[in-house]
């Protein structure tokens, strides 16, 4: 009887303990978990964890899980997961990828209630957003946006007889430069650089954008960089260290050699600010436009950037609102001032402490001017250019040939990336 | 009483039977997933349009294989791969064999120079990438400044297309020395040393001693690393891809890193799959050929 009696009781309390953790559940309001993945630097990492915290203080109904995975393996972590569907809900790709991505059916458009086509086309620069309109919608906000401007050394200028308040106007005045602080010792080994591009993709297209190389056939809808002009501009990255020898590979990376004051001027992104900073913190060094091909003429750049997109099995709103919070003004002023990265917020260019600023100044004026790169491939972001620019340096290819073969190599790329994003 | 008896028996028999089976199923599901499962679906993905993220993947047939053999990016890459084998696989085993047989012997800090050897092959690909960068380095190099002092030029030892790919195969052959050597090693002490002693009383000198005994009874180890060396640098991509990233102008592009740069930088991945296919069908061509003609030669007695 008693056993019988211990028995009920045990059950009815099991019954209850069920009932009131069901009960429980449906009462809360469920939490929504965000997976976000990042390629990361440290500064980078740092910083997208401190949004986070702040993010999730002001929305507690909304966790953020941050995953930082280092570039080098980013995309053969995250296609896999893509496809698997466990991947992430919110991230960040390149955003001439953004149409193959969107295409393919893994990304959803930002929730329009909290940014709606009329308001990031209010807020953002143009460039910055160009490749992120798919059908009339927004796709994911801009990040890690940068140009092309040119780093200076000023103790190397004055060394040189130059003076660091004047930075080189033109192509030919650059040379010049260059070659003014360019030393050897008696072996004739090279023991300071004058200027280095390092045949960087983003710096040659660049030096196109500037001489007017429109990079794109309107007829044929595909890359095109097979002009004399396209041409003058390849040969002049290559002169720099063919003809001129103001750059020397034999010195290893130009970053180093820049840390160390073993050069004078760098054609970089803006966020070589932040890296410089982080690893050699007392380096003196000066930022300003790139140089004109002549007097007068253009210094635009190339407009790279990354986007934050949704993924889409992603809750749409808190997903909409965390990329949103991550290019907000408030972060974007932060993202300047640690990582280099410049605003794509129209309202923060102007801004009177950057334009005082006089490392951030040119960075705020490069960033007015530029344009997106029309293609979508990522083979044209920097690999066939660099290739393009070695069968000049390394191969002895004459300039025509070398963009002939940058038009039909890019022409395939284009090709096979637009069969991948085909509606 | 005699049906349970047969019962009894037949668990039993059951039991015995199904024993071994037990045993090496876990080892057989691991196996049949992570390298027959994803093999079947590597051959099926060859024969489709496979992008990865589209959710369409439309039958193409051989498409693949005809645009990998057509592609002139490819063929660099295969003739980099076997330059890269002849170049590094019968120096690393030479040097290899010739490192054990001194290691053999009965040399002082024998212990010291077996670690010194082996060495390289705990030490992480990144540490010695940065290491041989810097020896590489054609300024500040170690490599560079020693050619100087002794009145010859310094070169660009990984930016220069010529020279590139024996600058990857030199640090090949120098972190792949230890393993083959301690495979050497361990069939060298395998030896009886009472062959030696017959054959010196009968008046065979060292080098007959090398060539009439060690070498014919070092055969199936020599078979094993002769093999497994072949296939093993056919598949490199590590070294070459953080000595090089492949560069410059694909001049070290080899087999396996086309594959991983069509797969997750193009997305091409029914292409790179093809490729996948393309390279084990040599390898599979390659090793029987060895089996074919050495393997005959060899007898485990």
């Amino acid at each position: 009887m008693r056993r019988k009696t211990m028995r009920a009781l045990t059950m009815l309390c099991a019954v209850m303990l069920i009932l009131v953790l069901v009960s429980g559940v449906g009462l809360t309001k469920r939490k929504v978990v965000l997976v976000h993945w990042q390629h990361h630097t440290p500064a980078r990492k740092e910083m997208v964890e401190a949004f986070a915290a702040d993010f999730m203080k002001a929305n507690p109904d909304i966790e953020i899980k941050i995953e930082s995975v280092p570039e080098a393996d980013y995309f053969q972590k995250l296609l896999p997961a893509l496809a698997a569907g466990s991947g992430p809900d919110t991230f960040q790709i390149p955003a001439g990828q953004v149409l193959t991505y969107a295409r393919s059916g893994v990304l959803q458009p930002l929730d329009a209630s909290v940014a709606s086509v009329k308001q990031i086309e209010t807020d953002f620069v143009p460039g910055s957003i160009e490749r992120l309109l798919i059908d009339g919608k927004y796709y994911g906000f801009p990040v890690d946006t940068q140009t092309i401007v040119l780093f200076y050394n000023p103790k190397l200028f004055k060394d040189a007889g130059l003076d660091p308040d004047k930075p080189p106007q033109t192509w030919d005045e650059t040379i010049k430069y260059a070659k003014l602080m360019t030393k050897r010792d008696a072996s004739g080994v090279t023991t300071q650089m004058g200027l280095a591009t390092g045949g960087y993709g983003p710096v040659i297209a660049s030096l196109m954008i500037q001489n007017g190389v429109p990079m794109w056939n309107a007829q044929t809808d595909l890359p095109d960089f097979d002009s004399p002009k396209g041409a003058e501009d390849l040969q002049f990255a290559a002169d720099i260290l063919t003809t001129h020898k103001v750059e020397d590979t034999k010195m290893g990376s130009r970053w180093n050699a820049f840390r160390a004051e073993k050069l004078g001027m760098v054609y970089a992104h803006p966020a070589m600010i932040g890296s410089f900073r982080a690893t050699v913190p007392d380096l003196v060094f000066r930022i300003a436009e790139v140089p004109a091909p002549r007097a007068g003429g253009s210094r635009s750049t190339l407009l790279s950037s990354w986007a934050y997109v949704v993924s889409a099995k992603a809750q749409s709103e808190a997903a909409t609102q965390w990329v949103a919070f991550l290019t907000s003004p408030d972060a974007q002023k932060q993202w300047i001032l640690k990582t280099g990265d410049l605003p794509s917020r129209k309202a923060l260019l102007d801004l009177p402490e950057y334009k005082s600023d006089p490392l951030l100044a040119p960075c705020m004026e490069s960033m007015k001017r530029a344009v997106p790169a029309p293609w979508t491939t990522r083979q044209l972001d920097d690999t066939l250019f660099r290739k393009a620019y070695q069968l000049m340096t390394l191969n002895a290819e004459t300039a025509r040939n070398a963009v002939k073969w940058l038009t039909d190599e890019g022409i395939k790329a284009e090709k096979e990336q637009r069969e991948m994003a085909k509606p | 009483m005699v049906s349970v008896e047969t019962r009894e028996y037949r668990a039993y028999r059951l039991q015995r039977n199904a024993a071994p089976y037990m045993f090496i199923l876990p080892g057989t599901v691991f196996y049949l997933m992570v390298t027959i499962i994803p093999m079947v679906i590597g051959l099926w993905m060859s024969f489709h349009n496979w992008t990865i993220i589209r959710p369409t993947k439309p039958w193409v047939g051989i498409a693949n294989y005809q645009k990998v053999l057509a592609s002139p990016v490819f063929w660099t890459a295969m003739k980099n791969t076997l330059v890269y084998t002849a170049g590094v696989v019968p120096f690393q085993m030479a040097l290899a064999l010739l490192a054990a047989v001194l290691l053999n012997t009965e040399i002082r800090c024998r212990t010291f120079f077996r670690l010194l050897y082996y060495l390289p092959v705990v030490t992480p690909l990144s540490i010695a990438a940065v290491i041989w960068t810097w020896i590489y380095n054609p300024n500040l190099g170690l490599l560079n400044w020693f050619l100087r002092s002794i009145g010859f030029q310094g070169r660009d030892w990984l930016g220069d297309p010529k020279i590139a790919m024996f600058s990857v195969m030199i640090v090949a052959i120098w972190s792949g020395l230890g393993y083959r050597m301690v495979i050497f090693l361990a069939a060298l002490q395998g030896i009886p040393e009472t062959y030696y002693e017959a054959a010196m009383i009968d008046g065979a000198g060292r080098f007959d001693l090398f060539r009439f005994i060690t070498m014919p009874l070092l055969k199936p180890a020599t078979l094993y690393v002769l093999i497994t060396s072949v296939i093993g640098s056919f598949q490199v991509f590590g070294l070459v891809n953080v000595l090089t990233g492949g560069g410059p102008l694909d001049a070290t592009n080899v087999l396996v890193m086309w594959i991983h740069r069509r797969a997750f930088g193009d997305y091409q991945f029914g292409e790179a799959a093809a490729t996948s296919f393309i390279l084990f069908a040599l390898i599979l061509a390659v090793t029987a050929i060895q089996w074919q003609v050495l393997g005959r030669e060899v007898t485990y007695e």
